[in-house]
């Protein structure tokens, strides 16, 4: 049947057709199709509602008839008596091979089940959800944990991060002559190169554009394994080193070596593959374009190594390794294991190395350095490992509540079908073959909602990648594939297992005379009360345990929502305008850049402040050095670490900053470049705590090798600027011209829309010098929006989950309740006869109710205790095992299992004393 | 077992279908708008019906459904065979619904 048009749902619908018997579908189907697809076309043209309505319907149709279609053909192969004997003994009891009997058995179960619909749909339905769930988030965790990194046997790629433990530095770079040393020496590894990356302006062809680059060691790229597709890839020589002083785009300095990403070389060069021997111009400086990379090829390293992502170009690093100062450092080492090497025993070589290396430089000695090896994959995805961890868990727990429920369904059901039972017994069905026969049917019923549970998930994929915070690497392959159905099939078949043994063996050790003469009652016993109310117990505590975890989230959010972040984002625009060094060689070229554009600006009806700043906070980049009080020349150890950031005069304005003491930077403070700072509020408790920093000096190492000493002349509040889940590092601010006029971030403070403001910036911009891109406007409060995004994400979905877990749960003790009401009926009339007042009946069947549920919710607070440390590093300002947490949402529960308990029990109130004694 | 067939009775829903068949509707989507059964429904009792050669059914020209952009229907037309059972089974319903009162002589 060729597929037909008509999108999604009339893929699924022909999918579904699949229900009918083969030649019924050649017959037919195409026609069907059509006529689906007709119907849901008309049917979404009169709204929404009427569309889903067709389709639930219109879906629903070809499972119902087409297997009673495939039912009808099965019998009708069979004589009469015979299908009599197959309906009461089972099917294929005497003959056919096991397979054959296996099959028999299931459309036995399939019969079973149609008749009746109402469990069956609830059934596949709570099932399918649960599988859903599962089948979804394992895509995730598959994709961005499991699967192998693109790269030539990855497992032997490790990363080297320098650590200054006495201040609390973890990922620390490397300067090219210790990169070097421990290439040499470190003979467990096969290679060991560098990386980093800058952003530079591309122009010569067309608009000038920023490009990111990420400038390696030549031989970075092979020792990942990863060829261009087109030119040749770097060598030794296009690493030579330039000048001592490297620049890049440096008058006079070699070419860049370059080479083109795919998206790069299709969107500004139309794929042309005459690229390749090109010069561009790179920065004002020149660049030859050798090649081009692959599509996709992306550099997956972790978030901590602060490289520009995409990578738009590729340079070769010329890095003179033997002249370039120890504490220049900007190069994060990759290394390749040799065969056979494990991180551990690098580890420990590592060691010795840095060891010796701290031995010969007092900063490093007294700052604790140290370098930490990693396994690259584990390490790439450390950061999202416990949300993916704490998700999986939470869906596994989903699954489980959903198998509680059809497992109480099928202890219910069971009862009713005591008789059935017990004809086939009586028939000579073994105890073996009924246990089979009733798993065949939890099977069936997991494979039902196996299938749903896949089109939820495909659904559900979808709604994940839109709800994505970005942070998790590889996300964009996640989809459902073979290894992702084949652990929806292994979560069915557990699945089945879970739900369908209880009932099983419940249902198959029974009192054969007992069950042949009662009616109902004979389920009633001891045995099966308890196995019912143990469900309900670990069903209540597993999702207890769920919406814990979803509290704390909640809680999180809340605080990250109350954080003041030490600037006022609404209203803030940020994007990058940097001065090039060929065309600005000097600082004082590139501050009178900064000055010119900011004045340019501030004359925009709109603007209100604009000053430029480096880096902006949360926009991802790094920048830190020592700072410490003049006993630090003496003793190093009384060095702290703290974020450096370069900034103009206007920048606090334009954030929103308050000052707390002193002033900010001025043009004046331009003109006679004194080492005056502004620090933030931490740094003057640190140094100067209870007193006024202002007019203090202290020590810092920023232009010189050697500590400097600075003036302080303003404090401010902290900003923060990593993350708005944690303060992070203290902060010194320089002045621009100070430091020498890098970077080109902007804080832009309007009156009005923001973005309304760009074409106008662009213009201004180009009227200083067209030249110079305009690159990464955004909005402030979009990275306060990105840095709240995985919090987000994790709330969302853990939320999403436990209350799925709630509902499932109340359900399953309304279910039940309402089972013992009906159990017990008798009971009731008979305490109504001897006169118990309604409301004692009330508080009977509630307190059972509640009982449970209290005994449930001991049991999940037992739970979660040690649970929840699992999310801890997703938590913001609140203890994993918060105590109001706990509290709260076990009150919510217990007014949710309260609700679930009253229905049943008020059904049990209208008893009518006399009906119920007459039925005894 | 061919002889059985000719006595089973028809259900309601077959009823319903012959007789929309009968008032000349050819296609299955002309059955479903008219009896509101749906598309599950219809095409296995016009395929049953077929196998107790109640109904028959062709093929459209190809030609002429892709001409306009649709695959090719079967249309059915009722038997006379169908038409004896229709009949039967249009009195043995009006008989019922007399005496149950649902239609006043």
């Amino acid at each position: 049947m060729a597929r037909p048009g008509g999108g999604f749902s009339t893929w699924v619908y022909a999918l579904l057709l699949r229900c009918y018997p083969k030649p019924f579908r050649e017959r037919h189907g195409e026609e069907m199709t059509h006529v689906f697809a007709e119907g849901a076309a008309a049917a979404r043209e009169s709204g929404p509602i009427r569309w889903l309505w067709y389709l639930s319907g219109a879906l629903w149709d070809p499972v119902r008839n087409g297997l009673a279609e495939r039912i009808e053909d099965a019998k009708k192969d069979r004589s009469a008596g015979d299908a009599i004997m197959r309906s009461v003994r089972g099917p294929n009891e005497r003959r056919g091979g096991r397979m054959e009997s296996w099959i028999g058995d299931a459309k036995y179960a399939l019969r079973t089940l149609l008749r009746n619909p109402g469990f069956t749909v609830v059934a596949v339905v709570t099932i399918g959800l649960g599988i859903g769930a599962n089948t979804a988030i394992f895509s995730v965790v598959k994709t961005v944990l499991l699967d192998p990194l693109p790269y030539d046997d990855p497992d032997e790629l490790v990363m080297l991060w320098g650590e200054m433990r006495n201040r609390g530095v973890t990922h620390f770079p490397s300067s090219p002559p210790d990169l070097r040393d421990y290439r040499e020496q470190a003979d467990l590894l096969q290679d060991l190169e560098g990386v980093f990356s800058f952003q530079i302006a591309l122009t010569g062809d067309g608009d000038p554009v920023q490009v990111n680059a990420g400038s390696v060691t030549p031989g970075f790229l092979a020792m990942l394994g990863v060829e261009p597709i087109l030119g040749r890839g770097f060598v030794e020589e296009d690493g030579t080193p330039n000048d001592p002083n490297f620049l890049p785009g440096q008058p006079g300095a070699l070419p860049g070596m370059v080479l083109l990403s795919h998206a790069l070389w299709q969107q500004r060069y139309g794929s042309d593959p005459s690229v390749v021997g090109r010069t561009v111009e790179l920065g004002g400086g020149p660049g030859e374009i050798l090649g081009v990379m692959p599509r996709g090829f992306e550099l997956l390293l972790p978030a901590a190594a602060a490289l520009h992502d995409p990578i738009d170009l590729w340079i070769a690093a010329r890095i003179d390794f033997d002249n370039s100062p120890r504490n220049n450092v900007f190069l994060r080492p990759v290394g390749r294991l040799r065969d056979g090497a494990t991180s551990g025993q690098l580890q420990a070589q590592v060691d010795r190395i840095s060891t010796d290396l701290a031995a010969l430089d007092q900063v490093k000695s007294t700052a604790g350095y140290a370098m930490r090896v990693e396994e690259l994959k584990s390490d790439l995805t450390s950061d999202v490992r416990a949300v993916l961890v704490a998700l999986f868990g939470a869906v596994v727990f989903v699954l489980l509540i959903a198998c509680a429920n059809v497992s109480n369904l099928l202890l219910v059901r069971a009862s009713g079908r005591d008789r059935e039972l017990a004809v086939r017994a009586a028939m000579g069905g073994s105890r073996g073959r009924l246990i089979r026969q009733m798993l065949i049917e939890s099977g069936v019923l997991a494979l039902a909602g196996a299938v749903l549970g896949v089109l939820l998930a495909a659904g559900g994929i979808r709604v994940l990648l839109a709800l994505q915070p970005g942070d998790l690497p590889r996300i964009e392959g996640v989809g459902i594939d073979l290894p992702v159905l084949a652990f929806t099939l292994l979560a069915a078949a557990v699945a089945a297992l879970v739900f369908g043994t209880i009932p099983a063996l419940q249902a198959s050790s029974f009192e054969l005379a007992d069950a042949l003469k009662e009616r109902g009652q004979a389920r009633g016993g001891r045995g099966s009360k308890l196995l019912r109310n143990g469900v309900i117990i670990g069903e209540v505590a597993l999702s207890l345990v769920l919406l814990i975890g979803a509290g704390l989230m909640v809680r999180s959010f809340v605080e990250l929502n109350r954080v003041e972040p030490g600037y006022e984002p609404a209203g803030l625009l940020t994007f990058n305008a940097a001065p090039p060094f060929a065309a600005y060689p000097t600082a004082q070229d590139r501050v009178n850049f900064k000055i010119g554009l900011a004045q340019r600006l501030e004359t925009l009806p709109g603007v209100e402040r604009a000053g430029a700043g480096f880096p902006l906070p949360l926009a991802g980049d790094l920048f830190n050095g020592r700072y410490g009080p003049e006993e630090a020349l003496t003793n190093p150890e009384a060095f702290g670490q703290a974020a450096y950031r370069f900034i103009m005069p206007g920048y606090f304005e334009a954030m929103g900053t308050r000052v707390l003491a002193g002033r900010t930077f001025t043009l004046a403070d331009v003109a006679d470049s004194a080492a005056v700072v502004v620090v933030d509020e931490l740094v003057a408790e640190s140094l100067w705590p209870g007193e006024s920093a202002i007019g203090n000096r202290f020590l810092v190492r920023v232009v010189s090798p050697e500590p400097e000493w600075v003036e302080v002349i303003g404090v401010v509040e902290h900003q923060r600027a990593e993350t708005l889940a944690s303060d992070g590092m203290e902060a010194v601010y320089f002045h621009d011209v100070y430091t020498g006029g890098f970077g080109g971030s902007w804080a832009v403070r309007t009156g009005v829309d923001p973005l309304s403001l760009v074409p106008q910036i662009r213009a201004e911009l180009a009227a200083l010098d067209a030249n110079v891109p305009l690159a990464d406007v955004r909005l402030m409060e979009s990275y306060v929006d990105q840095s709240m995004g995985p919090t987000r994400f994790a709330l969302t979905l853990i939320g999403a989950f436990g209350l799925l877990a709630l509902t499932l749960a109340s359900i399953g003790l309304y279910g039940v309740l309402s089972y013992v009401v009906r159990q017990r009926t008798s009971e009731i009339g008979v305490r109504m006869a001897f006169g118990a007042a309604r409301s004692g009946i009330l508080k009977l069947i509630v307190g059972h109710g509640l009982l449970l549920s209290g005994a449930g919710i001991a049991l999940g607070l037992l739970i979660a205790l040690p649970l929840t440390s699992v999310m801890d590093t997703l938590l913001v300002g609140v203890q994993p095992t918060d105590s109001l947490t706990f509290l709260g949402i076990s009150v919510i529960f217990v007014l949710v299992a309260a609700l679930a308990c009253y229905v049943p029990a008020r059904r049990a109130t209208l008893v009518d004393p006399v009906a119920a004694l007459r039925e005894e | 077992m061919g002889d059985t067939r000719e006595q089973r009775t028809l259900s309601y829903n077959e009823l319903l279908v012959l007789q929309s068949l009968a008032e000349g509707c050819r296609y299955g989507f002309e059955v479903m708008s008219l009896t509101g059964l749906s598309g599950g429904t219809v095409y296995p009792i016009l395929r049953r019906c077929e196998a107790q050669r109640l109904v028959s059914s062709s093929m459209e020209d190809a030609d002429d459904a892709h001409a306009e952009g649709r695959p090719p229907r079967r249309f059915h037309t009722i038997t006379a065979a169908g038409q004896r059972a229709l009949g039967a089974a249009r009195e043995d319903l009006i008989a019922r619904h007399r005496a149950l009162g649902l239609i006043r002589p």
